[in-house]
């Protein structure tokens, strides 16, 4: 309802926004699109005395290629992500990810930064930065380190992220070239909706034959963080992508994850769901036609 | 401790002291007056709230105003400044797209985003942009209706009724 | 066919302006000086009782103007139709959200932060949630009553266990009907203004202003004339915004700074606190003869009251017996129990108890097509009264246009093809309804409306009323009637927002009755005015009044249309001739409506029956357990659609109201507390949830309405729940008795099913 006041700062780089954790550690907040933030203010699941306003700040921003890697700053919104032209080559399921996420008006001012940072273990952009191996930069006054996505998440709203560190920027490799993919996301109605199931698939196969030689997996809302399917993987790799095929990946999937019984569905729900989803969305990476899944 | 903020609402210069803890919401419907922006839910989930931030829809119950300093609003009285209803707003009346009309200012902002964007929105594109925006009284159809007569493009609904009694 | 100048006519809000442009002042726009800023302390146990209220650090803070208790109010127990509740808790609560103590403050945040400061000790005590268990011996007992028994409503007609024997299928379920929040979109909200004289002025968003000022007259022990309920704009209501303590608790901070105090529920608090759905086991028993003749019909029907009563033991009484007088069953035994839980208080929401039933009905109705073989349609024509027919309990049904319904909804749907069909996880369903225009029963004060057309100098006609436009467009339906009567251009019109101290009593908006008698009071007025004006252009015209007629604005001779005059001319003329006094005309429709007899429920209560036909066609996604909507058709019996634009935006309202009860909606609770008290996690449908509705509108033209008007508020929703859970059964073979129908249940059905 009302959040607690607090003093606010708008510091013009990350070497001031190192100086304000210092000098607040625990006391303070950083904020980006608040999306999340100022809902738990407002529920005052957290309170801080202090917060850091990142949006000033131009080392978060922008989207381009370096060094072979997409290169996504942390403040980017997700509907700069959705309608990215840079995103449709390589990293479509990113965009379709990010595009899923909330509404119109949440998609403009949430950044995928604070997505992460936020590590619901139904994120929607996590799956598909897990299935496409990215790695976020975080930075500090010590130095940065690039972790990668699949090590970030610790458990539901945990993270890796120091006290001091700031997560500055997400680099994504090229997946390799003609990899096919997709992000499906199941909820309760087929808009504005928390994930209750997601899968994020890509594959590489030859078209031909189906013979597959490169997948990655990943889950979401299904287990204490997202998660890549591992052991899903290394199934599908040398496997002719048929019925059968897609039809055990899917069991195996449900093995690898650990999904609780909430408001939104029950454990035993979301169980079959993984199984579907990721039939569902293996059979979409083969441009094959599915029914009309979810949101 | 108050801060300083400065913003353009509606074409209109304002310079303000607030408590960082103020969302944009708040300020709009208190500070300034402007009290067609509605507060539903608070929350971010019903969009009766909804501004164009720099021509773009957003959540104002979610924004802190301070982090929008030196930004441009435009709410819902900014649509219609010397009396003469923006084409959205005229659609919304003669499609008879309101009911109680506590969502639409919300409701016509969104709109307004999404034909600033694609002047010629399929419905299925309208009913996407609107994702954001709760309605309880209407189902939604007489606002896509309303839209769709300005996009130009088909509609999947039915013809009104009263053509047909 | 007549030619109406605006009724009729699809014509836009008149206050349409007010609401696109944002200048529209909702109850929570209202800013007045002075004002000050209210907040409620609510209980967090289900049932509990209060040991000792501790306000002193409460009171200290800064900006903080007021904190009372039950202590700061008179203590009488009241209630719009008990006598159960009190503004405050006095010695108990009885269900987390309860009322305990209220804040006034300087601004939202000092309020909230006083909320925090109230210490409150409490002893908790057993609960009780479930009505079922509640009236079992042992049960916690929430007020002095045996078993939280509220309410008993029996009746009993005809032979019905011969009649079941003489049946050739006999059907039995039971279903239940969930519990279900309204969610309009402005949360429930006050300002209560004090002035010197003690008077306390309430905006508020009322359905009922003239009785709400009744019930909290008695609530503050202050004469009726120190009450003024003026009804602003406000966001939607479906039957949740009749009295609630909210206000109430508003006016008492009002007393005791002597400030106007603006009180919002916070969303959140809204779902704990408002007013939602009954929730209702339902058994229902219903024989029939192998032609679909319906023989008769036992019910059974346990609704939860929560933890006071509103109007649950009204919607219980309407579920137990409203549908008697949709389909002919010539034998009943019905039962019904209305039972205090610890859980949010219930109340009136769309349907108000017939749209329970009727889920439950139409369920059973298929299910008995599919057992004689018959088609569910037909089984719905057979049975459904029809014009003229006096059902079971005296119900006069002047017009009836089911059967219209059902072939003009069956032919836009394809139903024949479609039911031939026969495609797995593919449906098509059926479902009708009747309802209300007015229930005699609902008020016992009397049956009826007034209104006020007053008529100044330039022509410009002002209406009052004393119903409520909660968005329905009732305020341009009125105009339109007005505009019709009195023979002007609908632009002349406006009317007025309802202040206790000017509009006539009105009962309000509820039983679909705005449009009949809303409608038929300001048409009464319109004629008054009408002959007054008129007997001034007969001095004029040099001719007797009934030789005039007034159109388009002009009043002229009938014997020599060429002889007019502009009717601003002949007011103007009038109220020159008058002392400058305008011209007021007062009318009113009494119909000659009856009180059910209390031991029979014999009466005819409404002057007016809306019948409705829907159809919903779905796919059932059978991996996910996702139910596609492709296509809903409503075919309404309004009598004659005064204005079809918001006759259809009522319907496609109603429909995605039921949709979303038949799939999505659904108040959590777990010990009494709403899990799910936001948006967030109860699922209302969004734009992309709905399919295409097509409306029909069915116009026998009612020999009791304004015009042939019948209502659509209620209908609107009452079939969708069936509808959909029929068109399941068509696709996938399996009933779903309990609401919502939601995926995990589709899926645990289809898995059931096939291990058989």
């Amino acid at each position: 309802m009302r959040m607690k006041k607090f003093s606010f700062y708008n510091p013009s780089s990350l070497p001031e926004v190192w100086e304000l954790l210092e000098r607040y550690g625990e006391r303070a907040k950083l904020i980006a699109g608040g999306t999340d933030l100022v809902v738990q203010m407002k529920s005052k699941l957290v309170s801080p005395e202090v917060v850091i306003n990142l949006l000033p700040l131009r080392e978060l921003q922008g989207m381009e290629i370096r060094d072979g890697h997409l290169r996504i700053g942390a403040l980017v919104t997700h509907a700069a992500l959705a309608n990215s032209p840079l995103l449709r080559e390589n990293w479509a399921i990113l965009a379709e990810g990010a595009h899923k996420i909330g509404s119109p008006q949440i998609r403009n001012i949430g950044t995928i930064g604070g997505n992460l940072v936020n590590a619901s273990p139904a994120a929607d952009t996590a799956p598909a930065l897990l299935a496409l191996e990215g790695k976020v930069v975080l930075a500090s006054k010590r130095g940065e380190r690039q972790i990668p996505v699949n090590s970030f998440f610790l458990g539901p709203g945990m993270t890796i992220l120091e006290k001091d560190e700031v997560l500055k920027e997400i680099l994504i490799p090229v997946p390799p070239a003609g990899a096919q993919g997709t992000f499906l996301k199941l909820g309760r109605r087929k808009s504005l909706d928390l994930a209750v199931v997601s899968a994020a698939v890509m594959l590489h196969y030859d078209p031909l034959t189906k013979y597959c030689n490169w997948a990655r997996i990943a889950l979401g809302a299904v287990a204490p963080t997202p998660i890549r399917a591992q052991e899903t993987e290394k199934f599908l790799v040398g496997k002719i992508l048929q019925e059968e095929v897609m039809h055990e990946a899917g069991e195996r999937a449900q093995q690898e994850c650990q999904p609780i019984s909430d408001l939104r569905a029950s454990a035993n729900y979301r169980r079959e769901m993984v199984k579907v989803l990721v039939q569902r969305a293996i059979k979409k990476s083969l441009k094959l036609p599915i029914p009309p899944t979810g949101i | 401790m108050k801060y300083p903020l400065r913003l353009k609402v509606n074409g209109q210069e304002y310079e303000l002291e607030i408590f960082p803890h103020r969302t944009l919401l708040e300020v709009l419907r208190d500070d300034l007056n402007l009290t067609g922006t509605k507060e539903g839910c608070g929350s971010g989930e019903c969009g009766a709230c909804t501004v164009l931030l720099d021509g773009e829809p957003i959540n104002s119950c979610l924004v802190l105003a301070l982090q929008v300093n030196g930004r441009t609003v435009t709410t819902i009285e900014g649509l219609a400044p010397n009396g003469e209803l923006d084409e959205v707003q005229k659609a919304f009346i003669s499609q008879g797209a309101i009911q109680c009309g506590f969502c639409t200012p919300g409701m016509v902002l969104a709109v307004k985003g999404l034909l600033n964007k694609n002047p010629h929105p399929t419905e299925r594109e309208i009913r996407e942009a609107l994702t954001g925006n709760l309605c309880r009284c209407t189902g939604y159809q007489k606002i896509v209706e309303a839209v769709l007569s300005l996009s130009g493009r088909p509609t999947s609904s039915p013809p009104n009724s009263f053509t047909e009694r | 066919m007549e030619q109406w100048q605006v009724v009729g006519k699809a014509v836009p809000q008149i206050d349409a302006r007010e609401r696109v442009s944002g200048a529209a002042e909702f109850v929570s726009d209202i800013k007045l000086p002075g004002m000050l800023y209210g907040r409620i302390l609510r209980s967090p146990y289900a049932h509990a009782r209060i040991r000792h209220i501790d306000l002193a650090q409460a009171r200290k803070l800064s900006g903080v103007r007021a904190v009372v208790t039950a202590q700061d109010t008179p203590l009488i127990p009241f209630g719009p139709r008990s006598d159960d509740w009190t503004i405050l808790a006095v010695d108990k609560v009885r269900f987390i959200g309860d009322e305990v103590a209220a804040v006034a403050a300087v601004d939202e945040d000092t309020a909230e932060e006083a909320l925090s400061l109230i210490k409150v000790d409490y002893e908790p005590l057993p609960a009780v949630f479930d009505p079922l268990a509640a009236m079992e011996p042992g049960a916690p007992l929430i007020h002095q009553k045996e078993r939280n028994i509220v309410a008993e409503f029996k009746l009993s007609k005809g032979n019905l266990d011969q009649a079941f024997q003489e049946s050739a299928v006999v059907y039995e379920a039971q279903y239940y009907t969930n519990q279900v929040y309204q969610a309009y979109l402005e949360p429930m909200a006050c300002v209560v203004q004090p002035d010197i004289s003690g008077r306390l002025i309430f905006y508020i968003p009322s359905q009922i202003p003239s009785m709400t000022r009744i019930t909290y007259a008695r609530a503050l022990g202050l004469p009726l004339e120190k009450i003024r309920v003026i009804v602003p704009y406000y966001g939607g209501a479906f039957g949740a915004k009749m009295e609630t303590n909210l206000h109430l608790a508003a006016a008492v901070l009002a007393q005791k700074t002597g400030k106007p105090i603006r009180m919002v529920n916070p969303r959140e608090e809204d779902f704990m606190a408002g007013n939602p759905r009954v929730p209702m086991y339902i058994d229902l028993k219903i024989g029939a003869k192998r032609d679909g003749t319906l023989t008769g019909k036992e019910v059974k029907v346990v609704g939860a009251a929560g933890a006071r009563a509103v109007y649950s033991m009204v919607i219980v009484a309407t579920a137990c017996y409203r549908v008697d007088s949709l389909y002919r069953f010539p034998n009943l035994r019905t039962e019904g129990w209305t039972v205090y839980t610890n859980t949010v208080p219930t109340s009136c929401f769309r349907g108000f108890g017939n749209a329970q039933m009727t889920f439950a009905l139409e369920s059973s109705l298929d299910m008995i097509a599919v057992q004689l073989g018959l088609d569910p349609a037909e089984l719905r024509i057979r049975n459904g009264l029809r014009t003229g027919e006096v059902s079971i309990h005296g119900w006069k049904i002047g017009s009836s246009g089911l059967e219209e319904c059902i072939r003009r909804a069956t032919e836009a749907a394809s139903w024949k093809e479609k039911r031939a069909q026969k495609r797995f996880a593919r449906g098509i369903g059926l479902a009708c309804c009747n309802h209300v225009s007015g229930n005699r029963a609902f008020a016992r004060e009397f049956d009826g409306a007034g209104g006020i057309v007053r008529i100044g100098r330039e022509g410009k006609v002002l209406v009052y009323h004393g119903e409520s436009d909660m968005g329905q467009g009732q305020k341009t339906v009125f105009a339109q009637i007005v505009a019709e009567e009195l023979g002007v251009p609908l632009e002349w019109i406006e009317v007025a927002r309802v202040d206790t101290d000017v509009s006539p009593f009105g009962l309000g908006s509820f039983a679909t009755r705005g449009t009949v008698f809303g409608g038929n009071g300001v048409k009464a007025a319109a004629a008054d005015a009408k002959r007054q004006i008129l007997e001034v252009a007969a001095a004029l015209f040099e001719t007797d009044p009934q030789n005039l007629e007034i159109k388009e604005g002009q009043i002229f001779n009938k014997n020599n249309p060429r002889e007019s005059q502009p009717f601003t001319k002949v007011v103007e003329i009038g109220i020159f001739k008058r002392g400058g006094a305008p011209f007021v005309g007062t009318g009113f429709w009494v119909p000659d409506t009856e009180l059910p007899d209390p031991v029979t429920k014999y009466g005819n209560i409404s002057p007016a029956y809306p019948f409705a036909c829907q159809i919903c066609e779905v796919e059932v996604d059978t991996e996910t357990g996702h139910v596609h909507l492709l296509n809903y058709i409503a075919a309404h019996d309004v009598g004659r659609a005064i204005n079809p634009q918001t006759t259809e935006g009522q319907i496609h309202g109603g429909v995605a109201q039921g949709i979303g009860w038949a799939l999505t909606e659904n108040m959590v609770l777990a010990d009494g507390k709403v899990l799910n008290p936001n948006f967030r996690d109860y699922v209302i449908p969004g734009p992309l949830d709905l399919p295409p509705i097509k409306s029909i509108m069915v116009e026998p033209i009612d020999p009791h309405g304004p015009f042939g008007a019948k209502g659509i508020g209620e209908p609107a929703l009452n079939p969708a729940p069936a509808a959909v859970a029929n068109a399941i059964y068509d696709a996938l073979g399996i009933r779903f008795n309990e609401l919502p129908i939601t995926p995990e249940k589709i899926l645990e059905a289809l898995k059931k099913k096939k291990v058989k």
